[in-house]
């Protein structure tokens, strides 16, 4: 998994980095908001980071608009992101989380701590990996589903039905075309004896 | 070295990547102070008190964090001296990083 660190203070961003090479993560490092963003931009796809780590207070771009950008941005929104921050109030903590944070760490950090951090986000990217192939599947298998529903017009009489293009069509090819329905035809009891009698009359 | 993992080479790098940045830090610290600007104490502070929280600089950490206090609230009284505290833990603490530092 790739992570991206924002932070900036050399130290910090030093540690972080050889505590999550450490535990054999992909780190790619920024030195404030506007190279984090610069870097979510450019690695946009499968090199894209899948977890963050910002830190809120930093020139330029903050930490917490980061995390506004990543939520507001299509193909950005699932990244996992922990801020990183001396910021320790309850209020901090909320507003951080209501700007779409999925963790918060306390500076300075935990070795320890940062580790477990990293492998609860990492869980939470498989899972979400594993259903967004999952959806794609099924949007697969769907268009490839046929289905019948709403109000289909039927003559009363000859029970032709009327399609989506204005002709009306025998029931039997309509219902063809729009599902997996297959036809064999035969003749039944009631249409059978009423042959029959016409057959009779016409050969008396 | 728990904190690297008994890494002593990131000990050393982490040591003076610390000092590289620690003379520009104060200096910027004693220029809000000079000024009394609050915000610029503020960021300044809280930036040396980040810094020096990830190495453990626990008494350099406690005083910028005052610093940092003072300059969120915007009350300045006492900030002389809350600098020369700052003064006296960096002084403190430098030979010890400059001798972890030579080490790499």
């Amino acid at each position: 998994m790739r992570i991206l660190i924002a932070d900036d203070d050399a130290v910090t961003r030093k540690l972080l980095d050889a505590t999550l090479r450490r535990h054999g993560w992909d780190v790619i490092t920024a030195n404030d908001g506007n190279g984090a963003w610069r870097a979510f931009e450019e690695l946009k796809g499968k090199d894209a980071p899948a977890l963050a780590i910002l830190d809120w207070m930093m020139p330029g771009v903050e930490g917490i608009e980061i995390c506004r950008r990543l939520r507001a941005t299509p193909g950005f929104e699932s990244v996992y992101v922990i801020l990183l921050t001396s910021r320790a109030d309850t209020m901090d903590l909320a507003l951080g989380l209501a700007a779409g944070a999925n963790d918060y760490m306390a500076k300075p950090f935990d070795p320890l701590e940062l580790e477990a951090r990293v492998r609860v986000g990492e869980r939470m990217v498989t899972l979400q990996q594993r259903l967004n192939a999952r959806v794609t599947e099924l949007e697969q298998a769907l268009a490839h589903v046929k289905r019948l529903q709403g109000l289909l017009p039927i003559c009363s009489y000859c029970k032709k039905v009327r399609n989506e293009a204005n002709y009306w069509e025998q029931v039997d090819s309509y219902l063809s075309t729009h599902s997996d329905l297959d036809f064999t035809h035969g003749i039944c009891p009631t249409c059978s004896d009423k042959m029959m009698k016409q057959l009779d009359e016409s050969t008396v | 070295m728990t904190l690297v993992g008994g890494d002593r080479e990131l000990a050393c790098q982490l040591a003076e990547l610390f000092l590289e940045d620690l003379g520009p830090r104060i200096t910027e610290i004693t220029a809000a102070v000079s000024e009394l600007d609050p915000k610029r104490l503020h960021a300044g502070a809280h930036a040396l008190r980040g810094s020096a929280g990830s190495i453990k600089a626990d008494i350099v950490a406690a005083a910028a964090g005052v610093l940092e206090a003072m300059g969120r609230a915007s009350k300045l009284d006492g900030v002389q001296r809350a600098l020369d505290d700052l003064t006296i833990a960096v002084a403190s603490l430098r030979p010890r990083l400059v001798a972890l530092a030579a080490r790499a």
